[in-house]
């Protein structure tokens, strides 16, 4: 899975064979998985643990990366081989335990995998809007725009960083992370200039309407679930809360792309919805506890 | 009067815009979001808002935003079917013979599985014209849901029920107080069955049977595969130890003693308290106090191991757990309207992602 870990590549053609062919390693990867999670007679898709489930997110990424890839900027190839990258560097960093479980009982049900799957695409699909968004700001001429611009991608390219460092010297994962995100938020600040405004909404608006379509799929599918596990579709659990509130920021942008509202507008929304994906996925499963806090141990 | 129809007019443009629905939607994120963590944090607790979603103010923004869809979406109807009223036409075909060119002209489109329509001397033609009423479908969708959440909360209920094992019970505890069932629920017995070497539990069970007037009927839940009597779902929430009947058997100095949950035994100086009794690697251990006059000891026992404990030793020879099962108990006379709903938003939202188009032609004599 390594084979993900491609940099910079101007060279467009070559970069974007690059991250198919990674890809590809990946998938593999995740069916040989797959295989070996059914002869031990557990009979389920590996995406249910938070090892797992990180894998699969950037399954999905990498999946529709590579549907879209002939079309795509190299600029939003490029930040998805990143943050795939960046995830699976931290994974295997972080010391997930990567051992393949038998699941507990609330978890075996088809609605959970119908779930998973589709939240997780809907995911992938706001990563590619958020580097979009990104990228808009980033290319904006106003100064505050390209200062988040800078900081959105300065976030996931210390991301790769800090693990890189962390794993080579062992610093403190906290204090390395911050200095390298301001660092190299400020160098990409500086950077900045050259880059040619950029405003088309096109690669905002695809992803993000795939995303919310795929995110609505996930809420239900896993509020069925719900219904059979715990006796009611929706309970409050922190999780949820959070999964309701990144569809109404995502709903929110939805609508005011209809109504034409100006790129650098959407791009802020589409941050702001990256960010709760963020505490959706992550906050919720490590700080609040809930339902759904399999990702513990 | 012209005054007060203006005044209706601006509450009505006010309560349809989409400026009220972003507004109403990120107080309701908010107010969401402050739920998350209102039970961690002292200063939120002490404002009442641990219990946000069942508050007053938060039905009241949904019920404001419920007026908001239904109003924004009936607004929206006009707009959709100008769309398929035929004006100016995009192309204009001139012809000698106006029959002949339509009947060719038609039986293309048709070919090319377009949607046709003739009016007024026009020929338009649709390529998927169902997507522009996806959106009415979507918010159609989402007023079920609600009115299935709204009509839930009102005849419906969520409890618990807790059964020792030969015993029944019908009464269900719910949020802040009880309803008894009109029949009772048995519990014959509840099983943990574990994986292979492992103690990760792979099934829990209840078996059992309802007695409803003199009848008998039997049901099993498992955890994800609720029991439905009489329109009320019984689910597989949990278990508890019961204390009164649950028992080990000690050898201590080679004499049998059995030994209660939560009670203290004594066995020659030593007093023995058994603490806890579960599972590891699908084998039962105890957690055992025993407090000897030279000291004290504690620790998690497996069953077949022995403890010396200088003056005695003890060997943990058999376990017997019996539980008392916990049921989730729900009835919701809203589940066909909510999956209505939920079908209808899942369709509607699918037909996104076709691409619709129009054309409207006309065919001119020469
Ligand atoms: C939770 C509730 C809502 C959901 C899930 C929802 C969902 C959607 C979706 C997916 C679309 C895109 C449809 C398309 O591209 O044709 C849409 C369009 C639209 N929605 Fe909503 N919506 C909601 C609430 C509202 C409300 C309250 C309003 C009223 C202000 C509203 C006004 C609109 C408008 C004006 C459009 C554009 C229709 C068009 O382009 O033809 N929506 N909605």
């Amino acid at each position: 899975i390594f084979g993900l870990i491609v940099k910079k590549k101007n060279i467009d053609f070559i970069g974007k064979a690059l991250f198919v062919l990674a890809f590809f390693t990946e998938f593999l990867y995740f069916a040989l998985r797959t295989m070996q999670t059914y002869q031990k007679g557990y009979n389920y898709l590996p995406v249910t643990n938070a090892f797992e489930s990180f894998v699969f997110f950037t399954l999905c990424l990498g999946l529709i990366q590579t549907i879209m890839i002939k079309k795509a900027s190299s600029i939003i190839v490029l930040f998805s081989s990143i943050i795939i990258s960046a995830t699976i560097l931290s994974l295997s960093i972080a010391g997930f335990s990567e051992h393949i479980e038998p699941l507990i009982p609330a978890l075996k049900s088809n609605w959970l995998t119908a779930h998973v799957i589709t939240s997780f695409l809907g995911y992938a699909g706001f990563a590619i809007n958020f580097i979009a968004s990104s990228y808009v700001l980033y290319s904006s001429k106003k100064y505050f725009d390209k200062a988040i611009g800078s900081l959105a991608f300065g976030a996931i390219l210390s991301l790769i960083v800090t693990v890189s460092i962390v794993y080579i010297a062992h610093s403190q994962i906290l204090i390395t992370g911050i200095v390298f995100w301001i660092l190299i938020a400020s160098m990409l600040f500086v950077l900045g200039f050259i880059v040619k405004p950029y405003e088309k909404k096109e690669w905002m608006e695809k992803p993000l309407i795939f995303g919310f379509v795929l995110l609505t799929i996930g809420i239900i599918t896993g509020s069925i679930w719900a219904k059979y596990a715990w006796g009611g579709y929706w309970s409050w659990d922190p999780k949820e809360t959070w999964s309701f509130i990144t569809w109404i920021v995502y709903l929110i942008n939805l609508h005011y792309i209809r109504k034409r509202k100006s790129a650098r507008f959407l791009a802020y929304l589409g941050i702001i919805g990256f960010v709760c994906v963020i505490i959706t996925y992550l906050g919720v499963n490590f700080i609040l506890p809930g339902l759904h806090s399999y990702g513990s141990n | 009067m012209g005054q007060i129809n203006k005044i209706i007019d601006n509450i009505y443009n006010f309560l349809k815009s989409l400026t009220l629905t972003v507004v109403l939607l990120s107080l309701i994120a908010f107010f969401s979001a402050i739920g998350t963590f209102a039970n961690n944090v002292k200063f939120l607790q002490n404002l009442g808002l641990s219990n946000i979603y069942y508050s007053k103010w938060f039905l009241l923004l949904i019920v404001l935003f419920v007026v908001n869809l239904i109003l924004c979406t009936l607004s929206m109807i006009p707009k959709t079917l100008a769309i398929f009223e035929l004006k100016a036409p995009n192309k204009i075909f001139r012809s000698y013979d106006k029959t002949r060119t339509q009947i060719h002209l038609i039986s293309l489109l048709k070919a090319k599985k377009l949607y046709i329509q003739q009016k007024n001397g026009l020929i338009a033609a649709y390529r998927y014209p169902i997507r522009k009423f996806a959106v009415y479908g979507i918010h159609f969708g989402i007023l079920i849901v609600a009115l299935g959440a709204l009509i839930g909360s009102i005849w419906g209920f969520r409890g618990i029920m807790e059964i020792p094992q030969n015993q029944s019970s019908n009464l269900v505890m719910l949020r802040n107080n009880y309803l008894s069932l009109p029949f009772s629920v048995y519990n014959k017995n509840f099983t943990i069955s574990f994986y292979e070497n492992k103690d990760i539990p792979s099934q829990y069970k209840t078996d059992g049977y309802i007695i409803d007037s003199n009848q008998k009927i039997p049901f099993s839940v498992t955890v994800n595969h609720p029991f439905i009597y009489k329109g009320i779902w019984f689910y597989q929430a949990s278990y508890q130890l019961d204390p009164h009947d649950s028992y080990i058997i000690l050898n201590v100095n080679d004499s049998k003693v059995q030994l209660h949950l939560h009670k203290i035994t004594m066995v020659d100086n030593a007093r023995i308290y058994l603490a806890n009794l579960s599972y590891y690697n699908s084998k039962p251990i105890a957690l055992l106090y025993v407090a000897l006059p030279q000291g004290e000891a504690s620790g998690w026992i497996k069953l077949g191991d022995s403890a010396n404990l200088g003056p005695i030793n003890i060997t943990f020879s058999d376990a017997k757990e019996i539980y008392i099962t916990v049921l989730s108990v729900a009835k919701d006379p809203s589940s066909t309207i909510v999956s209505i709903g939920f079908i209808m938003i899942i369709l509607s939202l699918l037909l996104i992602f076709l691409k619709f188009r129009r054309r409207v032609y006309k065919i001119e004599s020469i």
